[in-house]
């Protein structure tokens, strides 16, 4: 992704001690967006969203080669409307076959699976490609 | 007369985190409810008031829980999360339907 000017760039190690961090960083990034409809809801749901898909690089992507790291590139689009926030991930993990990915059964507990359902259901769009060594996740929320 | 009495007592333990549980902070919770399960609690209320951000591995610290005391005769019973984004997520996951749901700890007790 190429850098605009007003993009903001996180490069993380692939831990879950500075998911924290990441929430703190998308939290200050939305709250400096005018006009966002139910603020509190979306920087949450943003949240949220982002730190299941960071956590599942962490736990999958990387789980047999720690110590990599994620990149996330956190860009407002005003135009063409509708605006929207995008967010960008890429780490050097192994790839995600998003196939192996069951939806959870909501009238049947479980411990597992509910975190790339959550993504799903908290952004308006959520895709995935593995481009060459990286797997590259792009979230989008519509505000 | 001659009275065979026996007393039961179930012990209930009150939890109440005051940080975000996330997959970094979710091993620690799940870590002491363990020891609280050891030492022989049965019936627990997660009081998630005043937790500010709960993710999956922390949903699925609240699951691994309710089943574990189930096994053992005993219980969950959670309190909403007083952050409105959290009460939203609780019920798109329907765990609303699950737990038992309360909005006080002290309703959550009453409610064993």
């Amino acid at each position: 992704m190429n850098l605009q000017a007003d993009d903001l760039k996180l490069d993380l190690p692939a831990t879950n001690k500075y998911l924290n961090v990441l929430g703190a960083c998308l939290d200050a990034f939305i709250a400096r967006i005018e006009e966002v409809e139910d603020a509190r809801i979306t920087s949450y749901n943003v949240e949220l969203a982002v730190n299941e898909i960071v956590a599942n690089i962490i736990r999958h992507a990387y789980a047999e080669c720690p110590g990599g790291r994620v990149s996330i590139v956190l860009r407002l689009i005003q135009e063409p409307e509708p605006r929207r926030l995008l967010i960008e991930l890429s780490d050097t993990g192994i790839a995600f076959d998003p196939d192996t990915v069951a939806e959870p059964d909501l009238d049947e507990i479980q411990i597992h699976g509910y975190g790339l359902f959550l993504a799903r259901s908290l952004m308006d769009a959520v895709s995935y490609i593995r481009r060459q060594d990286c797997n590259e996740w792009s979230l989008t929320k519509y505000l | 007369m001659n009275l065979n009495l026996s007393e039961h007592i179930v012990r209930t333990v009150v939890v109440a985190p005051t940080e975000r549980i996330d997959a970094f902070s979710a091993p620690g919770l799940r870590t002491a409810l363990d020891q609280q399960l050891t030492n022989g609690a049965k019936r627990f209320v997660l009081d998630l008031s005043n937790v500010p951000f709960l993710d999956s591995a922390g949903m699925a610290v609240l699951v691994s829980l309710m089943k574990r005391a189930r096994e053992r005769g005993g219980d969950v019973r959670l309190v909403w999360p007083t952050e409105e984004a959290a009460r939203r997520i609780i019920k798109l996951t329907k765990f609303d339907r699950v737990f038992s749901m309360s909005d006080t700890a002290e309703a959550a007790l009453a409610d064993f």
